[in-house]
């Protein structure tokens, strides 16, 4: 009686992670968030043309370095934008180790 | 007859460009942000400095004072993206774990059962996470 009330409770919890887990899949930095970001770092590049714009080296120099810092914000938020798709996405590795853990051995799921 | 409209071509347009951009390797994403910001900021470089108009020359009065702000701006609007993504990631990460906990409960739990039960929940727990590595996840990434 005590383990059939524990493995509802177990199901129950796993099919809550389950739906949150798909609710999270549908989180992704918008098409606004996105251009704001870019039309900032934009006008930042302009205002250092700008107040550099009598010395040639320094604003190359100022300005390359903005752009280094602003395209590595952004591959920041690029690479872990979408929890689920791409290189640094989240892997079903911790379930897979379920089945492997009860089987002794570790399945193929390329079929 | 359903027709398309204009609007769903967009967003259809848009979520291509998207899952593509986000299934390139990390060594290529750097090309591809590094190359626009250094691309914009040679656009930038030469519109202002190497052509400069009447315009520009005065609006220098002001840019120098105008850098910080816009600076801090920029700084508040990358903080406060990457704080959303990577906690969306931190609960997409905590969710799994926590499904993969469960089910595992669940194992150990079927061990109190008679034989037969135990083995149906092992097979339907095996199932669930099959489909979840082989379908769910697939289709997660490309909502």
């Amino acid at each position: 009686m005590i383990a059939q009330r524990e493995m509802s409770v177990a199901i129950e919890s796993a099919l809550d992670a389950r739906r949150e887990r798909i609710l999270i899949s549908n989180s992704a930095v918008g098409f606004v968030k996105w251009a704001c970001l870019v039309i900032q770092a934009v006008c930042v590049l302009i205002a250092i043309a700008l107040a550099h714009g009598d010395k040639r080296e320094a604003a190359l120099v100022a300005m390359g370095l903005f752009a280094t810092g602003a395209a590595a914000c952004f591959l920041l938020i690029g690479a872990y934008d979408r929890p689920f798709i791409g290189q640094l996405s989240i892997k079903p590795d911790p379930l897979v180790q379920v089945m492997s853990a009860n089987s002794g051995s570790t399945p193929d799921l390329k079929k | 007859m359903n027709k398309v409209s204009p609007r769903d071509e967009d967003a259809a347009r848009n979520k291509h460009l998207s899952d593509w951009l986000h299934n390139l390797p990390v060594g290529w994403l750097v090309v591809v942000f590094f190359g626009c910001a250094y691309l914009s900021a040679g656009v930038i470089y030469v519109v202002i400095v190497e052509f400069p108009t009447s315009l520009w020359v005065r609006a220098r009065a002001f840019s120098g004072s105008m850098l910080s702000p816009m600076g801090t701006l920029f700084a508040l609007f990358v903080v406060f993206t990457a704080a959303q993504v990577w906690t969306d990631n931190d609960q997409g990460t905590a969710a799994v774990d926590r499904e993969a906990s469960a089910l595992r409960d669940v194992m150990i739990l079927a061990t109190a059962f008679p034989e037969e039960s135990r083995g149906q929940l092992e097979t339907l727990v095996h199932n669930h996470i099959e489909e979840v590595s082989t379908k769910e996840w697939p289709m997660m990434a490309h909502r």
